[in-house]
């Protein structure tokens, strides 16, 4: 993947692309809002998917809070405001779907520009993803409708960085 | 008419299960399997009509699951309902044997269209 590496910094606005892509036909949202991009990863609970290509791989994945996740969970469901909350296994069960589908959407964004990638399996995680001496983690803060959330773009530490 | 429905994410049989009776196919009764591992199991039990099933899943994918049904010369209609869009695999998706490749987030429409050229 070392041939992508420079480009890692567009691979985020692709991430947020990806996440716009899918926020109303999955979420029933109107969009998604970007609200400012860092690199210090949330401690909260987090949803990661593996893309693997000949060369490396790469983390996606969205975190949020209980509420926020409880909330994302909730409009993937379609759930009204009068159904209850959702247990926390299918809560964490759907906020994984949502980065599936989002990885999907991901993926055909790059399609054109990278060699192919090879989804993983999403998991999900409490805490904060580390970035290390191999990695680092770009952040972007979203809001869709009331929640906010944060995309993640774990990927191989560049050079320069 | 009985489906079976494919996925690693209850959330996503649960959508998949609410979007085809949506789709007007109210009198289909469902059947679940996590994997394509499970899913042979089941296929090999009772017989679906249809069965719908995800690409990528732990233990077995949607694609290994196709092929080891196609092996055993069983020729249960399937289509994919998932994140991928990849046109090479959507290639060996019908190279395989599959009826249609849906991608999530799908549409109302999409399904239905898929549906019922499946069970016609």
């Amino acid at each position: 993947m070392s041939t992508a590496t420079a480009g890692f910094e567009s691979w985020l606005a692709d991430l947020e692309g990806a996440f716009e892509d899918i926020a109303a036909p999955a979420l029933g949202l109107s969009g998604m809002e970007v609200l400012r991009r860092h690199r210090t990863p949330p401690v909260a609970q987090a949803a990661l998917l593996r893309l693997t290509g000949p060369e490396g791989s790469i983390q996606i994945g969205l975190a949020s809070d209980e509420v926020g996740c409880q909330s994302l969970a909730r409009s993937l469901l379609g759930l009204g405001p009068d159904e209850g909350p959702l247990p926390p296994p299918e809560a964490a069960d759907a906020f994984c779907e949502i980065v599936n589908i989002a990885a999907g959407a991901f993926k055909a964004r790059l399609r054109d520009r990278t060699t192919q990638l090879q989804m993983g399996l999403p998991i999900y995680i409490h805490g904060a993803v580390q970035a290390t001496e191999q990695v680092e983690v770009q952040v972007s803060e979203v809001r869709f409708g009331d929640a906010r959330a944060a995309l993640l773009l774990v990927h191989p530490r560049s050079a320069e960085s | 008419m009985q489906i079976l429905v494919v996925d690693d994410s209850k959330a996503m049989r649960s959508i998949v299960m609410r979007a085809v009776r949506q789709a007007g196919f109210e009198a289909v009764t469902f059947a679940e399997a996590v994997n394509g591992v499970e899913a042979l199991k089941v296929i090999r039990v009772t017989p679906p009509d249809l069965v719908l099933a995800d690409w990528n899943m732990p233990e077995m994918s949607g694609i290994e699951l196709l092929k080891a049904l196609r092996a055993e010369g069983n020729q249960v209609k399937v289509g994919f309902v998932t994140s991928e869009s990849d046109p090479a695999m959507r290639d060996l998706a019908f190279q395989t044997g599959a009826l249609f490749m849906i991608t999530k987030p799908f549409t109302p429409d999409a399904l239905k269209a898929a549906l019922t050229q499946a069970v016609a």
